[in-house]
């Protein structure tokens, strides 16, 4: 690579592309130049993901065209964007597990040696991945398993992966929604030296702070168009903020109309659980209580030792003044207390059979019992559930594989809220969820706290344990790190807690 | 519900269409004329009341192991051992109805003898079942080996401590215990091998349909062969559905002793009921895991092997077998297009 | 020591087949594609060897026809689940049932049996007792001493060349492999022929050693290189030394047989036995390759 930084650009031009009907992009152009960082911003939905799906050739586009330095190549073909000097880093990390980091790091490209070039030079390949990650600044055991690695470990192999392949144009795709606060610095740190080397970056977020951190220039999607180009030095946070949402900022939550109960629904004493702690927690009727933290903190943990799936290796679990720790999952179920996992497609919902079997089976005399089942019972049990959480298509028997995130996330929340529950613990409740969705599903939440729900609130979306939480514990190492009153539970505040110390 | 059963039912057609057409490919490299072979083939099944009979007594124990393989794949199994529980269920016939007071009569005689097949498979696919829910083993490998364990044991007892001396089976079962031959009602079906059996054969495949469709139990079956996962968070354990799975499973492909051990022969031997395992699979194959493609496939492969049969001479028996293999592939084949048309990742059978 | 000598000829005869099954299994499976067809490449290439030895009388010709036949069985395989993504267990059951019956239809074709086809004559060596004439035919047999140095060549792709690091890799996230602008499906049709060519030449040992083609002969030696390389947690040589230790287990029969005070029947379910107690026992430890984890379940 030459030392002077070269110009020229990658150039998006009047991009766009429909699913099913549905537009996702429309008529989008934007600019990548080398040696600046490029920040793309919008709301869950808006097509942010789907315009570097494009860049990267994983999609074609319907019309428009994606050009490098004037060259013009095909969409939807990854080779040619990867021959062009594009390179991803995905939210969804493609790490081998069980192999090295520098083996990672040179798959498709490795460095051969010996009789008719048929062996990996590893040796070559970890020299590389030294070289590269002292280049830029990111320390990688080269020799490291990836399943040994915690997330920022692995975002930064997949940049490697992304630089040792020649890339002049990075692209990351919501980089920090997985970062703790002080990993974030680091890799925006990264990305200013990135530049600083001649390369181009676009860094795709919905965190307004962060891209007026560390970006040159902006670009703002809504609906699937551009409403907004600026450099960086010429706007500011309310003005994007206006240009994210479309009006003002969204007015703030509504604050509660119910009191949160005296009585203790339920109590977490010196647990002792897979990764958690000595933990001790309580919940009141009515109350919603957020859990903030780093992914693997012990939120899971958490989260399935109430539900059942863990069991408690010491301490106790009560639940509305009874002892719980012993107690299977279909008897807590039974007893009231509701799930929704983070992980909705394999944890969540059975993807193969139709919404009315999926809540069916949510009953617990159902899941516990032989019993026979009348279509007719099921059926209308389900249209009611649909009906009230807006699910589309509004077919009970449509299989729910075929649903969008959106609809499966309220099937799943139907499932929870249709019977009688005492304690609702529910994990990433609009990840991957588009907008309108997301506030039906606050709504629903707001409506089950009203009604006395105890809810326990995993998030790794600060904006929205603020919006719908009364108060919010950090988790750091499976213990409680902190607990702030969701008023006070700003980013400052939050920052150090989740990590530690800092 | 409307719009996924008529593609299931057009799946099911192209399937069998299929099938067809591999037999006339085979026809045809045989050297032979399809028209002339159909021509047989239809004298030897469907002009005869005879041949009737033959192609619905094979097809008997093919709807049972098909129905058992289906309701593995279901709940999320491969359950490649259908071919041992048949046969245990056979020898649980044999040495039960051997057992049985001669005096009983068949309300007595019958059903114990029945259970006992039902009982015999479901022990051998439960404790496969079992071995995958308490320590995980794969059941492919599981089922085989007791696949294995089971040809060595019947070899051995049919030629050995349970041989009639003279013969090479086993004794008779008590009479209360025989089912009624069809031939006693239609004589024109004299020396046929069908018997009541394919009555309660497709009675207990429409139960278990029903069972899948109409119940919890079912209910949850499909829900772990779905997202094993997601049912733990329900309260269903994926590990003791499992063992559930493969008895039930298992007990289906049992059954099939009923049509030949209290059915045609009254006794069993070795080889008995070999190859109607797996050929079970393509069955569950052709048509599509549910219970009516696979009663009509049953009878495609049941009519196949009487017409194999009858065109022996022109065409060799193997050739059938070349066909049913085929089609397994061809419709595996078409079953991997359809799911990757849909997007669904090579699941999606529950 | 005489039946020591037995005891090990009648080993080294049993494992290779199972051997070079597990090995052609091992190499597919770390693909992703997971395979019950290995009966049906034993049977494939047992015929294979079988016409050659007869045309030619040389085991080299027998061999190379063997690896051609397993090539041919594997591609439809491959054709199948690598591009038509069919089930694979399925298609594998399929291509073993096309084996069997195929195998026997060429048989009565070539040969006009039902069942058997006429004696193969390999130059075997003539020294000493019949023992020992046995063990050394064994040893001496060109798939047998092809065998180490397939274990060699299977254990260094997966080791060291950048062919065995893709497959690997596809095996384990076929993502990460296509995002690198691979070809998932080039690599696996790869690792499914070879797969098939070398399971083939353990079926041309099976009918070199017995001299003959008998139909059906495979008999189940497929299923347990399958457990062989569960066993052997996916690894070239623990996958070997599973397979020869279930060999042993069948060459227990043989040279055990009439001599012990329980009907033979016992001493015949042994493997099946053990391989199912081995395959149960060591679940907990080994994990198989992702993408076959998600097809087999």
């Amino acid at each position: 690579m030459s030392t002077a930084p070269r110009s020229g650009s990658l150039e998006i031009r009047g991009l766009t592309k429909s699913y099913d009907g549905r537009t996702v992009l429309e008529d989008v152009s934007l600019t990548i130049e080398r040696g600046r960082v490029h920040a793309l911003v919008g709301e869950n939905g808006a097509g942010k993901s789907t315009l570097i799906k494009i860049a990267c050739g994983l999609v074609g586009a319907d019309t428009g065209e994606v050009s490098v330095d004037g060259r013009v190549f095909p969409t939807g073909v990854a080779r040619e964007a990867s021959a062009h000097g594009i390179g991803v880093v995905h939210q969804h990390f493609m790490l081998v597990e069980p192999m090295s980091v520098s083996d990672n790091v040179v798959l498709g490209h490795e460095p051969r040696r010996g009789p008719f070039q048929w062996f990996v030079d590893r040796s070559e390949a970890r020299s590389r991945v030294r070289r590269l990650s002292e280049k830029h600044g990111m320390h990688v055991d080269p020799d490291a398993r990836i399943e040994t690695l915690g997330v920022g470990e692995r975002q930064r192999v997949e940049l490697l992966k992304v630089l040792h392949r020649g890339a002049e144009f990075v692209l990351l795709d919501e980089p920090t929604a997985v970062l703790s606060p002080r990993e974030i610095q680091s890799l925006l740190g990264t990305m200013r030296a990135l530049a600083a080397t001649g390369t181009g970056v676009l860094f795709v977020s919905h965190k307004l702070a962060e891209v007026l951190a560390v970006a040159d220039e902006i670009t703002v999607l809504r609906r699937g168009r551009r409403v907004l180009h600026s450099a960086v030095a010429d706007t500011n946070a309310d003005a994007l903020a206006r240009a994210v949402v479309g009006a003002d900022p969204p007015a703030p939550a509504p604050a509660r109309s119910t009191a949160i109960g005296d009585d203790c629904r339920l109590e977490l004493r010196r647990v002792c659980a897979r990764g958690l702690r000595d933990f001790d927690l309580t919940l009141r009727a009515g109350e919603t209580v957020g859990v903030a933290g780093v992914e693997g903190n012990g939120q899971r943990d958490l989260a399935e030792v109430i539900a059942g799936l863990t069991s408690c290796e010491s301490g106790t679990l009560v639940l509305d003044g009874k002892d719980v720790s012993r107690w299977s999952v279909l008897q807590r179920r039974d007893a009231g207390i509701g799930f929704v996992p983070e992980d909705r497609e394999t944890g969540g919902l059975l993807a193969d059979l139709s919404i009315a079997e999926n809540l069916a089976l949510g009953d617990p005399a159902t899941a516990g019992r032989l019993r026979l089942l009348s279509p007719a019972r099921i059926r209308d049990r389900a249209s009611i559930a649909i009906e009230k959480f807006g699910v589309r298509p509004p077919d009970p028997w449509a299989i729910v594989r075929t649903l969008s995130g959106g609809n499966a996330q309220k099937v799943l929340l139907a499932r929870e809220l249709a019977r009688t529950l005492r304690v609702l613990v529910v994990a990433q409740p609009t990840r991957g969820v588009d907008i309108s969705a997301s506030a039906e599903i606050h709504t629903a939440l707001r409506e089950a706290r009203d009604r006395g729900v105890a809810a326990l609130l995993i998030s790794s979306d600060l904006d929205e344990l603020r919006a719908l939480c009364d108060r919010v514990i950090v988790l750091r190492s499976g213990q409680i790190a902190g607990s702030l009153a969701a008023s006070d539970a700003d980013d400052e505040r939050l920052g150090p807690l989740m990590v530690g110390g800092a | 519900m409307s719009d996924y059963r008529v593609r299931r039912a057009w799946a099911i057609a192209t399937a069998f269409a299929l099938v067809l057409a591999f037999v006339n490919l085979s026809i045809w490299l045989a050297g032979a004329a399809p028209r002339v072979v159909w021509r047989l083939v239809y004298e030897g099944t469907f002009a005869s009341g005879y041949g009737m009979a033959q192609t619905f007594a094979k097809a008997t124990p093919l709807m049972l192991t098909g129905m058992a393989f289906a309701v593995a794949l279901r709940g999320g199994l491969v359950n490649v051992g259908v071919e041992g529980q048949l046969a245990a269920g056979i020898l649980a016939a044999a040495v039960v109805g051997a057992r049985l007071p001669h005096t009983w009569p068949w309300y007595f005689a019958a059903p114990v003898a029945i259970g006992a097949c039902a009982v015999a498979g479901a022990m051998v696919g439960g404790t496969a079942g079992w071995l995958k829910g308490r320590f995980g083993a794969h059941e492919v490998i599981t089922t085989l080996m007791l696949n294995g364990l089971i040809a060595v044991g019947t070899t051995w007892l049919y030629g050995g401590p349970l041989r009639v001396p003279g013969q090479i089976h086993t004794r008779i079962i008590a009479p209360g215990a025989r089912l009624p031959m069809a031939e006693r009602w239609l004589s024109g079906l004299r020396g046929s091998a069908l018997s009541l059996a394919i009555v309660l054969a497709v009675g207990a495949v429409c139960t278990a349909e029903w069972y899948l469709l109409r119940t919890s139990g079912g209910l949850r079956l499909r829900a772990v062969g779905s997202r094993p996962e997601a049912a733990r968070a329900l309260g269903v354990e994926p590990g003791r559905q499992h063992t559930r799975t493969l008895a039930l499973a298992g007990a289906i492909a049992g059954l099939g002793g009923m049509h030949y051990v209290l059915g045609v022969k009254g006794y069993a031997e070795d080889g008995i009921g070999s190859g109607v395992g797996f050929v079970g699979i393509a069955v569950a194959m052709v048509g599509l895991t549910r219970a009516g493609g696979i009663l009509l496939a049953a009878l495609l492969f049941g009519l196949l092997g009487q017409g194999g049969l009858a065109v022996n001479a022109i065409v060799p028996a193997d050739t059938l077998s070349l066909v049913q293999a085929a089609s397994i592939l061809a419709v595996a084949t078409v079953a991997g297009v359809l799911s990757r048309a849909r997007g669904a990742p090579g699941g999606g059978h529950a | 020591m005489r039946s020591l000598v037995i005891f090990l000829s009648q080993t080294i005869t049993a494992s290779v087949p199972i051997a070079f099954a597990a090995l052609g299994g091992t190499v597919s499976e770390r693909a992703g594609i997971g395979t019950l067809a290995l009966e049906g490449y034993l049977l494939a290439g047992a015929f294979g060897a079988t016409v050659a030895a007869l045309a030619t009388g040389s085991s080299a010709a027998a061999l190379a026809l063997a690896a051609v036949a397993g090539l041919v069985l594997a591609a439809i395989f491959a054709w199948s689940t690598v591009t038509m993504r069919a089930n694979a267990i399925v298609a594998g059951v399929a291509v073993n049932l096309l084996a069997a019956v195929g195998t026997r239809i060429a048989l009565r074709v070539l040969y006009d049996s039902a069942s058997n086809s006429p004696p193969l004559t390999i130059r075997a060596a003539r020294v000493g007792s019949v023992a020992r004439v046995a063990l050394i035919e064994a040893v001496t047999q060109p798939a047998a001493w092809l065998l180490p140095i397939a274990i060699v060549g299977v254990h260094l792709v997966f080791a060291r060349t950048v062919f065995g690091l893709r497959v690997t890799a596809a095996g384990e996230h076929p993502d990460a492999v296509r995002s690198q602008g691979l070809s998932v499906e080039g690599l696996r049709w790869r690792a499914v022929l070879l797969g098939g060519v070398l399971a083939a030449l353990g079926g041309a040992h099976l009918a070199l050693n017995q001299h003959e083609f008998v139909a059906y002969m495979s008999a189940g030696r497929g299923f347990l290189g399958l457990a062989a390389v569960i066993i052997g947690g996916w690894r070239p040589i623990p996958v070997v030394c599973a397979a020869v230790g279930i060999g042993a287990l069948s060459a227990l029969e043989a040279s055990l047989a009439g001599r012990v005070p329980f009907p033979s029947a016992v001493l015949q379910a042994m493997p099946y036995a053990v391989t199912l107690v081995a395959v149960v026992g060591v679940v907990r430890r080994s994990r198989p390759p992702r993408a076959v984890m998600n097809d087999l379940a």
